[in-house]
């Protein structure tokens, strides 16, 4: 165990708060229902990266085993529900990349009308916008917090993943985990790896981006842990 | 002094004249247009100037009846000396925003400057530079917004305040910023007494000795924050609070959903959900880094409000801040970060930035302090610096492509740039009449006023006595008026098709089939500057449809 685990003791009282939050929230229950492998491999990732996080069995197996899950988890993810207007221009796109292609190229001149930028306007720009939106749908906490937010997608019945009462222990979670990135490694490997991915998923896939639930179900482990031992947030730094 | 010199005062002067570039260049032409809050100010202004009176004829009010909408009155007043400088023009409507907002940069600059953190200059110049590339900074400051000239305010009290640690006589120019502060702006309101009690409390040992000037800064607070306080019952004065809360009993009879299943605590239980939601919308990466602000006027097209490779030093500044956080400059940044988001989070509106340009401004701290970690990686100064100029080119260019480029072209509508050609027109058609049509825009009349620069004492002179005598309790707003040649009402079409006159209006309300039953002739278009047409004016032709 390294510093971010002082003792044995602390360590058993975020694996119980850890199993808990798990197991008893709406999302993976629905996850669960609705797709059973994404449901088993997701809580393979959660426990592994869980382990992996607080270096209880740290090493190159685990690493590696996770590694494979997240592959496996990610293709499926990837081959089954990839938001295609990726890919694709609807026709109210292109009558935006039309209309602007106008006024870019009075305000630019050649800084747009050049080859280079011309491919990057017509084939990548508005697939680099959509993808940048799908990582900002992912990034929202309100999106797992509320049902009814102020910024929700249209279209989508956005639900509750976790109770709004965890809320608190999440922010707590995250800002401990923004104090000690280099420290939780894995577990911050882990968000950047699945958000990259979360990006290519339709943001209309009824369940979420559920590649995220690993990494919320342990923040919120780590900001209970803290708040139960309330030196906690001192001693892991 | 020539190494302090070169080291920090040439880098702030070239900071402030690039916050003043960004902030001024373009200013009458970029937003194209005038926002009718932003005109509302200006006329107001205009008014103030000439008669001493606001468009109603209220003399010198608190807060501007304006829309029914309650503004306070502050950025009006001031806006009267660039009004009596430059004239009532889209320059001088907007001067005091921008200049708050290169206002800012400087004390941004002062006040880490009086931090005892280590690399305390170089942070400084840094915090000033983000901040005056910072979107949301330009933004604000480029359009005539109250809570821009709040936020210069208060920040200037922050500034006194952290002074005052040394040498407590700053406490009382201090509270008495804090309380001119809720005069410019709804948010500050709220976060004038809030920020008082907070900065008592967190700073208490440093004023526990001095008890006396403690007191005297209290009582200076509540003297001038008296006016205002006598009329917080009034409808007027919580009218902000009354029509954007979602406190209210019949907010939650509407929209109250599973929580109205609930027995006894379930108003409680929404209010705290929606309250819980509305504030850590203000901290979502989504909301801070990806995704523009809903209202198309408030934000910059596929730009949020900060750009998006901020997010990274966002979340290594937290670090910075919290091994730094018994530092007082530090302590005040946190205060702002945490608290200045109270007003937008005790309103509906999703995101709404206005309500809470003091964690903004906290934020863009916090990212600049993330920045220099982020730099500071790297120890050969050749990529440090080159991998800042790049971060610097990339915001600027995304900056130029997204305001400079589409904003002025695409938004152009929404700043009521078709009104201009309007008025123009009636200027030049002096005997024409026209009849504006109130269905399509919420108060045109003001966009007119301004544009044509109508004398105070025509719009004066229309004010119900009723409303005068009850300025602040009657929350009634009327948008029909009559400006010079212009009417400004809806279509009456009994007695417009038998008049000679233009009626000007959108294709929503007037169709090419309803303009040919009436006998009416398509003679202009007032286009915005894409070139779509978002107005018509039709000749009437009394002597085809009332012929006797």
């Amino acid at each position: 165990m390294n510093k971010t685990n002082p003792s044995l003791h602390s360590y058993y009282l975020k694996l119980i708060v850890f199993i808990l939050i798990t197991f008893a929230n709406f999302w993976w229950i629905l996850i669960l229902k609705e797709n059973f492998l994404y449901g088993l491999l997701l809580i393979l990732i959660t426990f592994i990266l869980f382990f992996a996080s607080f270096n209880v069995f740290s090493g190159l197996k685990l690493s590696v085993i996770m590694g494979v899950l997240f592959v496996i988890l990610s293709t499926l993810l990837i081959k089954n529900h990839f938001d295609y207007t990726l890919k694709t221009l609807s026709p109210t796109d292109e009558k935006i990349q039309t209309q602007r292609h106008g006024v870019y190229a009075d305000g630019l001149g050649i800084l747009f009308t050049n080859k280079l930028s011309q491919n990057f306007y017509k084939n990548w720009s508005m697939s680099l916008g959509k993808y940048l939106r799908n990582i900002s749908y992912s990034v929202d906490p309100n999106l797992y917090f509320f049902s009814s937010h102020p910024r929700e997608k249209s279209g989508i019945d956005e639900f509750e993943k976790y109770s709004p009462f965890l809320l608190p222990l999440f922010i707590i979670g995250v800002l401990i985990h923004a104090l000690s990135f280099g420290k939780i490694k894995a577990l911050t490997a882990y968000l950047l790896a699945s958000i990259i991915i979360t990006g290519f998923i339709s943001p209309y896939f009824k369940l979420g981006p559920i590649l995220l639930f690993p990494y919320i179900s342990i923040v919120i482990a780590l900001g209970a842990a803290s708040v139960i031992k309330k030196n906690y947030v001192k001693k892991a730094l | 002094m020539s190494k302090k010199l070169f080291k920090e005062i040439v880098p702030i002067c070239i900071i402030l004249l690039l916050s003043v570039f960004l902030r001024f260049v373009s200013l009458d032409n970029i937003p194209a247009g005038l926002y009718v809050d932003e005109a509302s100010l200006g006329y107001n202004a205009y008014s103030l100037l000439n008669t001493g009176k606001d468009e109603y004829g209220q003399p010198f009010p608190i807060f501007l009846r304006s829309f029914g909408d309650f503004k306070p009155a502050l950025y009006a007043y001031f806006t009267t000396i660039p009004i009596a400088l430059f004239g009532l023009n889209i320059f001088s409507i907007r001067f005091l925003s921008a200049l708050s907002g290169t206002f800012l940069v400087l004390i941004t600059y002062l006040i880490l400057k009086r931090s005892k953190i280590r690399h305390n200059s170089s942070l400084a110049i840094l915090s000033a530079l983000v901040l005056s590339l910072s979107p949301w900074a330009i933004f604000q400051s480029r359009v005539a917004v109250e809570a821009n000239f709040a936020l210069i305010i208060f920040a200037t009290s922050m500034f006194f305040f952290i002074l005052s640690i040394k040498r407590i006589i700053f406490f009382i120019p201090a509270t008495a910023t804090l309380a001119f502060s809720a005069y410019a702006y709804h948010a500050e309101r709220v976060l004038s007494f809030v920020f008082l009690i907070l900065i008592i409390i967190v700073f208490k040992k440093n004023f526990i000795k001095n008890k006396k000037i403690i007191f005297i800064g209290i009582i200076i607070f509540f003297l001038i924050s008296l006016p205002q306080l006598l009329l917080l019952t009034t409808p007027g004065s919580l009218q902000r609070f009354n029509t954007q809360g979602f406190t209210q009993k019949q907010t939650f009879e509407k929209y109250g959903g599973t929580f109205k299943k609930i027995l006894v605590f379930g108003r409680s239980l929404y209010i705290l959900n929606k309250f819980s939601s509305q504030y850590i919308s203000s901290y979502s990466p989504r909301s801070l880094f990806f995704e523009a602000e809903n209202q198309s006027f408030r934000s910059m097209p596929d730009m949020s409000v900060f750009y998006f490779w901020m997010i990274i030093p966002f979340f290594l500044g937290i670090k910075y801040v919290y091994y730094n956080r018994t530092d007082s400059v530090i302590k005040l940044i946190f205060l702002c970060i945490a608290f200045g988001s109270l007003p937008a989070a005790l309103t509906g509106d999703p995101f709404y930035t206005l309500r809470m340009l003091p964690t903004l401004w906290g934020i863009s701290i916090l990212i600049s302090f993330g920045l220099f970690n982020l730099l500071q990686i790297f120890h050969l100064k050749l990529i440090k610096y080159s991998l800042g100029i790049f971060l610097g080119l990339i915001s600027c260019l995304m900056l130029y492509m997204s305001y400079f480029i589409i904003f002025k072209s695409e938004r152009s509508s929404s700043f009521g740039y078709p009104y201009l050609e309007v008025a123009n027109l009636s200027e030049k058609l002096k005997d024409q009449s026209f009849v504006l049509d109130t269905e399509i825009y919420d108060a045109p009349y003001i966009l007119m006023a301004t544009y044509k620069k109508t004398e105070p004492y025509q719009l004066q002179k229309q004010t119900n006595p009723q409303v005068l005598r009850n300025y602040y309790t009657n929350v009634d707003f009327n948008k029909y008026r009559k400006i010079d040649n212009i009417d400004i009402r809806n279509i009456r079409w009994d007695i417009d098709q038998c008049a000679n006159e233009i009626i000007v209006t959108d294709d929503a309300t007037l169709s090419k089939d309803q303009a040919k039953d009436h006998a009416f002739t398509l003679s202009y278009e007032f286009k915005d500057l894409l070139g779509k047409t978002i107005l018509y004016g039709y000749s009437t032709n009394p002597q085809l449809k009332c012929a006797p």
